[in-house]
């Protein structure tokens, strides 16, 4: 039995982290995730493994699965709006289903 | 003309030097598409190793030492991080058809230091037998910290002259944010337990002996990121890649003259004029870069980092041999 929720994916620069990190927390998720990363973009080629100069540049993913689908309309448009318009990074959204509810 | 005849000969036994090879092993490894890489760990790890080494070397020294030859050796490190930049905001930021906050964030970069640069050229005055007061790494925040500082406070006077935002000066944050960074952290926690605590023994058994090793991978590191970053700066103005090629030379003259007067006042030592150059030449890599990126966001870091990284420090690294000859006929006499 499956229940509709949303995912919410950012992909920024570690140096956005602990601001993504404070607008979850204040948002009142109870959950998530982080994944670095790498790969190509906008803003050139990230190496996924190799080193790299400035760790503060390299990619990292959030995976944020809501129950609430305003709530991560809300975090999308303000990442967006306050965030991402001088920074590099993606946000999208996309319909999930979730297994057990109550960890939403 | 001897000066010139010097330079190239010292240039040329240089470049067959580890340091100085592996810079240009990496961006020719780079240029023909190699696959070769070195894991990020290894890399944060080497760093972590290079800059604890500078930093328990100069405590350990500094324990000895005379507080007052320290005190106008880091005043000029201060003077020149905020000069260069001063500087780097009346000429580069002004030029036309170039946004103001590209060229305060690539002045600030140039006014701080990179770590790299600075272990590479401790490891080049050793093979030289050039000697230097072993506190002399630890100006390295002295100049790196004023320059990151000033670059933020203009971009941020400038932003209120064209928005009319508020003015918001946290000087102290812009602070601990860059000793927080990774390479000041290490240098600092170096610096502090070569002061009070004994670590001679393990600086002499792992630390002192790793660090040529571990710098000649770091080497290759930067010279990779060096020739991958190129492709990025080749999208921005190309002002960038004159200001990159030439500030370190200037900014590495003015260090010397600085230097060379705190010789002449409190005899800082000839290998302790030319560290002092090759800092002020550097451009940050590692450290500043971040710092930058968050107080300045409205600048963009294609411009900065670009110019800084790839052609910044390889300018820097080749310099080194120019500051050696210049100290030879200056300090032979």
């Amino acid at each position: 039995m499956t229940h509709p929720a949303v995912k919410l994916t950012i992909v920024v620069e570690r140096l956005l982290e602990p601001v993504v990190e404070r607008l979850l927390a204040a948002a009142g998720v109870k959950g998530y995730s982080i994944f670095p990363g790498g790969g190509r973009g906008a803003h050139g080629a990230r190496p996924a493994h190799g080193a790299q100069v400035v760790r503060e540049f390299a990619i990292v993913k959030f995976e944020v699965v809501l129950r609430d689908r305003g709530t991560a309309d809300r975090l999308a448009e303000t990442l967006i709006r306050d965030h991402l318009r001088d920074q590099s990074g993606i946000v999208w959204l996309a319909p999930v289903e979730v297994l057990r509810e109550s960890k939403f | 003309m001897d000066l010139v005849a010097d330079f190239f000969g010292a240039f040329s036994a240089q470049l067959q030097q580890p340091t100085l090879a592996f810079l240009l092993g990496g961006m020719g490894l780079a240029a023909l598409g190699s696959r070769l890489e070195i894991p990020d760990a290894v890399y944060r790890f080497i760093v972590v190793v290079l800059l604890l080494k500078i930093g328990l070397g100069a405590g350990i020294a500094i324990r000895e030492a005379d507080l007052l030859d320290l005190v106008l050796p880091a005043a000029a490190a201060f003077a020149l991080g905020t000069l260069i930049v001063l500087i780097g905001r009346v000429t580069l930021a002004r030029l036309p058809g170039l946004r103001p906050e590209d060229g305060m964030a690539t002045a600030g970069l140039f006014g701080a230091v990179s770590a790299s640069t600075l272990a590479a050229t401790m490891v080049i005055l050793d093979a030289e037998e050039l000697a230097y007061e072993a506190w002399v790494p630890a100006l390295y925040p002295f100049m790196d910290i004023p320059a990151l500082v000033t670059a933020i406070v203009l971009a941020q006077l400038h932003r209120q002259k064209s928005d009319d935002a508020a003015l918001r000066l946290r000087i102290g944050a812009i602070v601990a944010d860059s000793l927080r960074g990774s390479a000041l952290s290490a240098l600092a926690l170096g610096l502090v337990l070569g002061l009070v605590a004994r670590p001679d023994p393990v600086f002499a058994s792992f630390y002192e002996p790793l660090f040529r090793g571990l710098l000649s991978i770091l080497m290759l590191v930067m010279g990779m990121e060096a020739y991958a970053r190129l492709a990025e700066l080749r999208r921005v103005a190309h002002v960038f890649a004159a200001y990159a090629l030439m500030a370190p030379f200037v900014h590495g003259l003015m260090g010397f003259a600085l230097g060379y007067a705190a010789h002449l006042a409190t005899g800082f030592s000839p290998g302790g004029v030319v560290l002092l150059a090759v800092m002020a030449a550097s451009s940050s890599d590692i450290s500043g870069p971040p710092t930058l990126r968050a107080a300045i966001p409205s600048a963009n870091p294609a411009a900065y980092v670009g110019a800084s990284t790839s052609i910044g420090t390889p300018v820097a690294l080749l310099s080194i041999p120019l500051y050696l000859a210049l100290a030879d006929l200056v300090f032979a006499n």
